[in-house]
This record gives structure tokens, sequence and C-alpha cells, in this order.
């Protein structure tokens, strides 16, 4: 009797039978939302009763056959963010090689009303509050940076776009060091941000595949941004309706953030 | 010497389609081509960032198209059509490429001399897209290609091949709606036109593609 009650408790779950992020990538998610996209106010709301609260549910998305990819939405308790991330693993046979990621990585961060919370589906995951801020502490300085290898790519990718903006904003090249600001890259984004600072240019790079592959970097047109801090930072999108071409102040501030205060700073000798 | 002719048929069309004849996209300078590029440059494939599945991209192309078509020909009432797109004109080419090279179709523009242009990562990215299509057998890449150009083509001589998918919508969130949707932006980090612009949530297919569509409040 007992066990058939465990049995019908655990339903919802077994049925989805959805693979859900570890503790660890939970913690990188908030890790990821506090330097990239929340402030003092959201932290206030996710602690309150000393405990850091995560809502879980899996999504059901319209895949491809044998595509096995898993997706899942993560709401940070307390904070009106969330993040939906996804653990890609499906073939392509035009290019011989299969997307597949280690752990869950996040593709889309999205505001949610609090009210919203607690649907069906949802699963409620809730770790002590000092359990979480000691890991955060004790990993913070645990950051990884782009290698060369990895930069070398990334300079082959934006070499024609970046030579373009260089002429438009005619910008003397004479060979010396340019300095760049390198953001740490997280273990749930698959995402690059490199600042190049006398361009005062942001670049990012983000792909399905992990950034570490050579596939990730075969045809890098749809992964990059670039943005001209001078020209394409504005206070509010309302500025330029539609347009996908602009960041946010705010935005750009928490780059700048992530990449001189937490980043690495290099010199890297311009090639031709 | 006896010959399966099934086999040697297959032979045959194997070897041309091994010729690069899988895809039809037209060129930029064809109007149908520059508008199929629109599509496929604001679309996912395979392993890029957005993916989720062949139909997904295809949803995400006809909506697209959509947008431009309902900016063009279902102004809404109570709106006018420099509220929606940086042109009072109808034409969509005008709707494309207004706002210029960093409009709401970032990199589609029109040159000096007036001529429909883009970005050079545009071509480059078409180009090493229907290098993969044309490679052996048609796969997800061929057909993908091949449906903006057929999407395009149709749409300019008259046709939308598709139902758009946000006709129907009268409320979100309770919010009044007009139905339709009238932009579109990259669906990273809470992006939103502003305005009177009225995100399409997930429960509504509002997200394609790693893009997010937006409809426009209800004026009437």
């Amino acid at each position: 009797m007992k066990t058939s009650m465990l049995v019908l408790c655990l339903l919802p779950l077994l049925l989805h039978a959805a693979e859900l992020p570890e503790k660890t990538t939970l913690f990188e998610v908030a890790r990821h939302l506090y330097r990239w996209h929340m402030d003092e106010t959201h932290i206030e709301g996710m602690i309150r009763n000393d405990e850091v609260v995560f809502f879980l549910r899996p999504v059901e998305q319209e895949l491809d056959p044998e595509d096995r990819s898993q997706v899942v939405e993560v709401l940070l308790g307390g904070t009106g963010f969330g993040a939906t991330l996804k653990k890609a693993d499906y073939a392509i046979p035009e290019l011989d090689t299969v997307v597949k990621n280690d752990t869950f990585q996040i593709i889309h961060v999205f505001r949610y009303p609090e009210n919203t919370v607690g649907q069906d589906g949802v699963l409620k995951q809730t770790y002590p509050y000092r359990e979480v801020v000691t890991y955060l502490f004790e990993t913070r300085n645990t950051l990884t940076f782009p290698g060369e290898e990895m930069l070398e790519k990334l300079r082959i990718a934006v070499r024609d776009p970046i030579g373009e903006m260089v002429k438009k904003k005619q910008l003397p090249l004479d060979g010396s060091p340019e300095i760049l600001h390198l953001a740490p890259i997280s273990p749930v984004a698959n995402e690059m941000w490199v600042l190049w600072e006398r361009g005062q240019i942001l670049i990012r790079y983000a792909s399905e595949f992990d950034l570490e592959s050579d596939d990730a970097w075969r045809h890098p047109e749809h992964a990059i941004s670039i943005y001209d801090l001078a020209e394409q930072v504005v206070v509010s999108l309302h500025e330029v309706p539609g347009s996908n071409a602009y960041i946010t102040r705010d935005k750009a501030g928490r780059a700048l953030f992530n990449c001189v205060i937490l980043g690495k700073r290099i010199e890297s000798i311009p090639k031709r | 010497m006896k010959f399966s002719i099934p086999l040697l048929l297959t032979a045959l069309t194997v070897a041309h389609l091994s010729r690069g004849e899988n895809i039809h996209l037209k060129s930029p300078e064809d109007p149908s081509g520059y508008l199929a590029r629109l599509l496929i440059n604001e679309s996912p494939f395979p392993g890029e960032r957005g993916w989720v599945s062949e139909e997904n991209t295809k949803a995400t192309m006809s909506s697209i198209l959509w947008v431009l078509h309902s900016r063009v020909r279902h102004v809404p009432a109570g709106y006018r059509r420099y509220e929606l797109t940086a042109t009072r004109s109808p034409n969509i080419f005008d709707v494309i490429t207004a706002g210029g090279e960093r409009g709401q179709c970032d990199g589609f523009y029109r040159n000096a001399a007036g001529e429909l242009t883009a970005v050079p990562r545009v071509e480059k990215r078409i180009t090493y897209l229907k290098k993969i299509g044309n490679d052996g057998t048609p796969g997800t890449f061929a057909r993908l290609l091949n449906y903006a150009q057929d999407l395009a083509a149709a749409y300019l001589s008259g046709r939308l091949l598709t139902d758009d998918l946000f006709a129907e919508l009268q409320q979100v969130n309770g919010t009044p709606v007009t139905g339709r949707a009238y932009s579109w932006m990259t669906d990273v980090d809470m992006y939103a036109p502003g305005g009177d612009f009225v995100r399409i949530p997930d429960q509504s297919r509002g997200s394609l593609g790693g893009n997010r569509f937006f409809t426009l409040e209800n004026r009437k």
C-alpha cells in the first residue's frame, strides 16, 4: 500500500522521464544570472526564508526524429528571473557530426511574474542559502578563459566584420599590441564575450556546439554579434524599435563588468 | 550484358544530385533571392544558436514573412504604418531596408545607389549553407534553403504558402491585442521593441528559431 502510494506520488516525474540539471548546474545558473542580469533587489527576493528555491519544468519541443535534446526551464524563486536550458543531443548528417553537450546550457533568459510559479509539472528544488553562497564564494575565482587556440579561432571568425568596422571607424592599425578583455566563460552558457579596448568594440560568440570543439567555429556568421559601443548602445530599445543591432546601456555595462573587472586582460598583436 | 534499369536510374539520380543541384535559391540580385536571404539570415540551421528543428525553422521563416506582409497589408485599426516600421512605403523591400544597415532587418539595406544589398556576412553564410546543402542527397540544409526560396518566390507572385500562426490571437495575459505579429527580435535577454508591441508567449508559439515575435495592443 505504501509502495503504491509512493509510486502514485512520483508518477508525474516518472512519466516525464526527463533529465534535469544537477545541483552544480543550478548554482552556476544562479551565478550567471547574478553576473549578467540581476541586481541587489533580486538577491533579496531570492534569499527570503534563508533558502534558495529553483523551480524546474521540462519543456516539450517539436524536435526532429532522432533528436534527443532535453530542454528545461529553471526559475530562480523570488527573483523574477528564469532561464531556458538545453542539453543538445542530435546528429547533423550533412556535416557528419553530432551536437552533444555534456551539461545543460542556457539558451534564453526571461522574466516571469511570481504568481505564475508553482504550476503543474513544476519540480521544486530547495537549498539552504548558506550552501549556495558557500559554493559560489569558494568557486568565485575558478574562472575559465578562452585559451590561445580559441582566441585564434575567434580572430579568424571576426576578422572580416571587424575589418569592416575598422575601416568605417577609420581606426589606424600600426601593428602595435591591442588590449583585449576576456569575460570568464560560464560552464552553463556556451558563449564568449570579448572587449577590444581601443576599438570600443564588444564581441559575442555563441554556438550550440561546445566552444572547445572545432565544430563551433566552422561557420561563424550566425554565431557572432559585434557591437560598436560608440554607436550601438541605447538606454532603451524603445529608441530603436524592432532592431536587433543594438544593446542597452545596462547590458553593455554588465558586459564591461564581466570583461574588465572579472575578466582577463591580454595584449594581442594584430595579424594581417 | 544486362543492365538493371532501376539501378541505372538511381545511379543517374545520385550523380545528378551530387553535381550540386539540390538547391534552387536564386541570386541576391533577384528579388525573390534577396527576400529568401532575409528569411534564411534570421533563422537557425542545425548546430546554430536557436536551432530547435526543421519544422521550427520553417515556421520561423514563414512567421518573419508574415510580419513583413502584415506591416504592408494589415496595418491594424488605430495604427499608422510608420509606427510599425521606419517607412510609410507599402513596398515590402522598403519595409525590409527601413532604418538602414542597422534597421529592423539588421544587415539588409539600400546602398547609395538605392540598390538592395546586404552586409557581406549574409552572403558568406549563404555560400557555406549552400555548399553543405549541395553535397550529396538533399537533407535539412537543402530543404530549408529551398523552403525560403519557395516562400519568397510565391509571395512575390502574390501567394502566401502558409497560414499566419498569430492571426487569431485576441489577448495576451489579459491585454487585448490586434493579432498577427508585427515585429520579431532575437529572443535573448528580454529584448522587446517597446511601445505598444506585446510579447507573444511560448504557449502561443511566440518563440521560434531563437526569435521572439510580438503583436500589438488593440487600440480599438
